[in-house]
């Protein structure tokens, strides 16, 4: 098994009072796509707060490789390869897409014009941007726009790639390419975290699956064990809850 | 539960136990202690404001005439009133505005003018004047509803520099930047007052608005502006207008302004345009900061501080802005809660060391720990009634919902396309849907929260679609937010009674005048509220501060707050997520008896198993269409509802490849 | 006629240089720096302290004046906005930094007052003095340096802010600051660094600004509240709206100045400012972008 990319061990974090990941631990090999699933509201969008940094880490550390994250502010995580896709299709609409992704990669040092050249390309390889790079990023339907994130965050030329439910308010169509492209990403050997909620399609692409609940991870295993829609549904729901009956 | 209801078992209810647990001291000191806790606290502690007005009323009887005093103190009243109004709108309501000032001048300008040139008795002046402000107020405010936020605080300020060149443009009347002078004495029923005199009447002005104050903020009100600061759309779904509200807030903000401004034209005897100036503007939220914006009493220490300190302060006349703006930025930086917040904590830390708590250990509200020491916490009352069995929940008819061809685009997605349903009376109708259907746009076309692009929504034959959230709310429409935000300092009581405010109006006058009609709410607010609180088994939280509640139980109060107003028609967004199981439970019971007592419920929930459990009929939204309905048994059997719910290649063993995957979903559509 | 309008753009282009200022420290931090107004009244001191009690050469002062600013720019995000930053995670735009923004002016304002007096001082301009007689309108050469100095600011910082990195920065953080954190920028650099540049853009135009206005210290508030105009009838974090703005009010309250009465200068600027808010509340050059919630 190769080098763990990405590691968190007992960690614990929240918001104000409110501790909403408690004691969570995930590894994740280098050069792999780890499917997290879970409910609304159980801590997968803070888990990857936290290892983007956007909220402390209380207890607990995450490392990418072998270095401690825990005391390094957001903006010098995109430095060290760790670059989040939040949910809701994030872009900025002010900006132009190549502006956009040239702020994708404000923290790679490059002269003016390289930078323009560097963006031009990234932007080149997605087919539904080409040929509009001086538009603004709000006018871009939702799907565009999504293409247009991941675009942006793979400016920064992460090691580690987290997203937060790509396909969230996308159709079906545009969903399976996002897919596709987080695939090839995968296979070009860069380490993936994805957070979805569309779990039939994302497992297909994934390599390990890890379901939260409650701040904690649950279960998890390869793709294949979670096939069965049943297990699957006992996983994603917690095996303790009943139907409430009255 | 117990059965016992008399007085004396109810100070000796399980919760009041951790107050005996510190230790075995002696009974009588322990009394005492509590005793001493419960003042502190306590409604009793109402002693303290009075007989601070009976010395202040006798204060220059009691100081031999005190000249430089008397009109210290006269100063820190008139910059009280005006203070107190600041603090209606920017501390309750949520907007900073410097505009204040210009009704302080109003008045002021008002109450000169008219004794100049008419009568000087005080009575009639001080109403005028009063009168004045409120309308100005509210003039002030209606562009102050569209601005908001910065612009309105600038817009304001500017307002305030304007001031001058208003006085300037009534010159006639105001004797322009040289001042109106000659402005005679005051009369009170034929009298003339003397300044001593004039004393009295500025602490007299003060006790009443501040009574009226206190009795405003401290009503149904109080819990209203404190949602609207939190949340506009809340307060909305309550059934109250929140530019309505925010115009109550300024109307009432204004009228000591105006008060102030008459007595401030009699005791300088003189006024010009530079005693309304940028200074007084910013002192006055500096006093309303510094005081606390929540605060009622805070005010007062507020005024007194700028008045005795940067302001009042000759000696230092120089160096006092210098003061003055490093003492905002101090203020502003350090004293968010104000005086009046940390005088609160630390009254709520004494009486927590007093009955042996640690501060901050169990009892976090000042209410609750109140409530306990004074024995009529309203939980324990409650438990001593021992209503036995399931509460009943008391209803209004239901009203049937009709959803015809809706459509709903934004920007150029299709939330909602072409949606048609119903939902009955007595039923629970469940809307599921993979996330992005639509289920919560819907809910939102419903409320009116959105517009609505096509078709149209009906209430028991009533078309509601294109009317505003607040008269939607108030036809009967209850409804839950996937993120429940709770007001700040009110308890949950208060909160869910909120819920049935609309349902038994009982205006700002009957709540300052505390007339009949106020207790009547009062007491049926309390009393309807218990019954859906209990229902969702929160009874035992009802006088613990809301905001402190954790994300699930929120949830539940928020249930019960949408019950509370016997609504006709109760919309339920993911009421479920983040609930334990037996909170779940709980929810269900509670969703149950709504439809029993007649209810027409809406419920939108991704927990299938609770869907189907609860539910009567169930509707399945997939990118704003409506693709499957039926009854919420067998809904998950329909191939569709497999498909775009549940997943699509569910059947196991049958992995396709990414590549089929993808030629399946893109298969239909074509490509250029 | 021509006189009115040339003495509405002189008063215009003063009120788009602060409203400059303005844009510049509120992209990247989303604070409303109410002290910018002080921060050019303290230009003005300093000039007269540079030119007129030291006797220094004009190059010198503008140096001095470049490094004053600048300086006080840091003090103000320091004090105002950081300790905010600070106690609440993020800050976009709440009542707290109004109140201490509001604090750092009356500071100045009132250490102005302490050093200098009240009385208005006249502050020197060692530039040309040959006044420029043209189409019947009588312009000092300082006059027209503020006015092509308020085109030049708005022109350039509309361009730095839309091609260079860090203008780009600016903007991106402006929109979505905790997206911009996650894509490497460092927000908390940026504020004070636009701070520091507004203080500096303030020192430096108040060697123009001071000999047109005098140094007068109760200027501060009417400047930064006629900058305060300009932006939110120009659209906030619109340099260009920013510079519409300011000659538009500064044009129309010298109009009704001259036409109406004096008296009606600051009421036509309110009446403007209302208008405008309620037919566009996000200002003419303001976003049109609807989004729903």
């Amino acid at each position: 098994m190769p080098a763990a990319a990405l590691t968190l061990r007992d960690v614990v974090s929240g918001y104000g009072d409110l501790r909403v990941l408690r004691g969570l631990t995930l590894e994740v090999p280098e050069g792999s796509l780890e499917l997290v699933l879970g409910r609304n509201g159980v801590g997968k969008t803070t888990m990857l707060s936290t290892i983007a940094g956007l909220i402390g880490t209380w207890e607990g550390s995450v490392r990418v490789g072998e270095r401690d994250l825990k005391r390094l502010p957001a903006y010098r995580r995109a430095s060290t390869g760790v670059v989040l896709v939040q949910q809701g299709k994030r872009v900025f609409h002010q900006l132009s897409l190549l502006q956009n992704v040239a702020v994708g990669s404000y923290a790679i040092k490059m002269g003016r014009n390289e930078r323009r050249e560097y963006s031009m390309e990234l932007l080149s390889q997605f087919p539904r941007l080409a040929g509009r790079e001086h538009e603004r990023a709000g006018a871009l339907s939702g799907g565009q726009q999504q293409m247009l994130a991941i675009a942006q965050a793979l400016a920064a030329k992460p090691s580690v790639l987290l997203l937060d439910e790509p396909s969230a308010g996308l159709s079906p169509a545009i969903v399976a390419e996002v897919f596709e492209r987080v695939g090839e990403l995968r296979d070009s050997g860069m380490t993936v975290v994805l957070v979805e909620q569309l779990v039939d399609q994302a497992l297909p692409i994934a390599d390990h699956v890890s379901v939260i609940n409650d701040g904690v991870i649950v279960t998890s295993g390869t793709p294949s064990e979670f096939d069965d829609t049943a297990q699957l549904q006992q996983a994603y729901f917690g095996s303790a809850r009943q139907p409430a009956r009255v | 539960m117990s059965s016992a209801g008399s007085s004396t078992s109810r100070l000796a209810t399980p919760a009041q136990q951790p107050a005996h647990q510190a230790g075995p001291p002696p009974a009588e000191i322990a009394a005492w202690r509590r005793h001493l806790a419960a003042f502190l606290l306590g409604r009793r502690a109402l002693v303290v404001p009075i007989v601070g007005a009976i010395v202040l009323l006798l204060f220059p009887t009691l100081s031999g005439n005190n000249a430089y005093w008397i009109n210290q103190l006269s100063q820190i009243g008139m910059l009280a009133l005006v203070v107190s109004g600041v603090n209606l709108s920017f501390g309750y309501a949520g907007e900073v505005q410097f505009g204040q000032v210009f009704m302080f001048a109003l008045g002021a300008y008002l109450g000169g003018i008219l004794s100049v040139h008419g009568t000087t008795d005080i009575v009639p002046l001080l109403l005028i004047g009063g009168a004045a402000a409120t309308l100005a107020g509210v003039v002030i405010a209606v562009p102050a509803l569209r601005i908001g936020g910065w612009s309105l605080a600038m817009a304001s300020f500017f307002l305030v520099i304007c001031l001058p060149d208003v006085v300037a443009i009534f010159t006639r009347w105001t004797g322009g930047r040289n001042g109106l002078v000659g402005i005679p004495a005051p009369t009170l029923f034929g009298e003339t007052l003397d300044t001593t005199a004039l004393y009295e009447v500025i602490i007299v002005v003060c006790i009443v608005w501040f009574a009226a104050y206190r009795n405003l903020v401290t009503s149904r009100f109080g819990t209203l502006f404190r949602i609207l600061r939190e949340s506009p759309v809340q307060a909305s779904s309550l059934g109250y207008s929140p530019a309505r509200l925010k115009l109550t807030a300024y109307a009432y903000g204004a009228f000591p302004a105006g008060l102030a401004g008459v007595l401030f034209g009699f005791v300088g005897e003189f006024l010009q345009p530079e005693s309304f100036g940028l200074t007084l503007a910013i002192g006055i939220v500096a006093a309303s900061v510094l005081g606390g914006i929540e605060s009622v009493y805070g005010v007062i220490a507020g005024a007194a501080i700028l008045q005795l300190g940067p302001q009042g302060s000759l000696s230092f006349q120089e160096y006092a802005p210098i003061a003055y703006g490093a003492f905002l930025i101090v203020a502003a930086i350090l004293f968010r809660r104000g005086l009046g917040g940390i005088g609160q904590d630390l009254l709520l830390r004494a009486a927590n060391m007093l009955v042996g708590r640690r501060a901050g250990a169990a009892v976090t509200s000042a209410g609750t720990l109140s409530a306990h020491l004074h024995g009529d916490t309203v939980a324990e009352a409650h438990a001593a009634e021992g209503a036995g069995g399931v509460p009943l929940l008391s209803a209004r008819p239901g009203a049937p919902l009709q959803v015809s061809g809706a459509s709903k685009a934004f920007g150029g997605v299709k939330a909602l396309d072409d949606v048609t349903l119903s939902a009955e009376p007595g039923r629970v109708t469940a809307l599921i849907g993979s996330n992005g259907s639509g289920k919560t746009t819907l809910l939102n076309v419903i409320c009116g929260y959105a517009g609505i692009d096509g078709g149209e929504v009906s209430l028991d034959g009533e078309t509601v679609s294109g009317r505003q959230p607040h008269r939607i709310a108030a036809l009967g429409v209850g409804r839950t937010f996937q993120t429940p935000s709770m007001p700040r300092s009110v308890s949950v009581l208060d909160v869910v009674a909120s819920g049935r405010f609309h349902t038994d109006r009982c205006g700002p006058l009957s709540s300052i005048f505390r007339l009949p009609r106020y207790w009547r709410a009062r007491r049926a607010d309390r009393e309807r509220a218990l019954i859906p609180l209990d229902l969702v088994g929160l009874a035992h939280l009802a006088d613990d501060e809301a905001s402190s509640l954790s994300l699930g139980t929120r949830r539940l109060v928020e249930v019960a707050r949408a019950l509370c107003g016997e609504p006709r028609l109760l919309l339920l967004d993911e009421p479920a997520s983040g609930l334990s199981d037996e909170e779940v439970e709980r929810l269900g019971r509670a969703i149950r008896a709504a439809a029993a007592s007649g209810t027409t419920v809406v419920l939108i929930e991704h927990n299938f198993g609770f869907v189907t459990s609860v539910s009567d009929t169930a509707h399945v939204l997939h990118i704003g269409r409506l693709i499957a309905s039926g009854p919420a048994k067998t809904i998950g059997e329909i191939p569709a509802v497999i498909e775009s719910y549940l997943g699509s290649s569910a059947k196991p063993g049958s992995r396709r490849t990414l590549v089929q995957e993808r030629a399946l979903v893109t298969g239909p559509t074509t490509r250029p | 006629m021509g006189t009115t309008i040339w003495a509405g753009l002189v008063q215009g282009a003063i009120y788009a240089l602060v409203a400059s200022g303005f844009t510049l420290s509120l992209l990247p931090s989303g604070v409303f720096n109410f002290a910018q107004g002080a921060l050019v009244v303290s230009g003005s001191y300093l000039t007269y302290l540079w030119l007129h009690t030291l006797g220094l050469p004009s190059v010198v002062a503008l140096v001095l004046n470049l490094v004053a600013g600048l300086l006080m720019g840091v003090v103000c995000e320091l004090v105002t906005v950081r300790p905010l930053r600070f106690a609440r995670g993020v800050v976009q735009g709440g009542p707290a930094e109004l109140v201490t923004t509001v604090g750092m002016a009356t500071m100045l304002i009132g250490l102005i007052s302490v050093i200098w007096g009240t009385d208005p001082l006249r502050v020197p301009w060692n530039g040309p003095a040959r006044v420029v007689n043209a189409i019947g309108v009588h312009a000092d050469p300082v006059e027209i340096v503020v006015v092509g100095a308020s085109i030049v600011v708005a022109v350039g910082l509309f361009a730095v802010f839309r091609y260079t990195r860090m203008g780009q920065a600016c903007r991106a953080v402006a929109e979505d600051r905790e997206a911009a954190m996650l894509r490497g920028v460092n927000v908390d650099l940026l504020s004070i660094g636009a701070f520091a540049c507004a203080g500096a853009l303030a020192g430096v135009v108040s060697m123009a600004i001071g000999p047109v206005t005098f140094a007068i210290p109760t200027l501060a508030n009417s400047l930064a509240l006629g900058g305060f105009v300009a932006l939110a009838i120009g659209g906030e974090g619109s340099f260009l709206g920013a510079l519409g703005g300011g000659l538009v009010i500064g044009l129309v309250s010298a109009f009704a100045a001259r036409y109406i009465d004096v008296n009606y200068a600051n009421l036509s600027i309110l009446a403007l400012l209302l208008v405008t808010l309620s037919v566009r509340p996000k200002g003419l050059g303001g976003a049109a972008e609807a989004r729903s919630v």
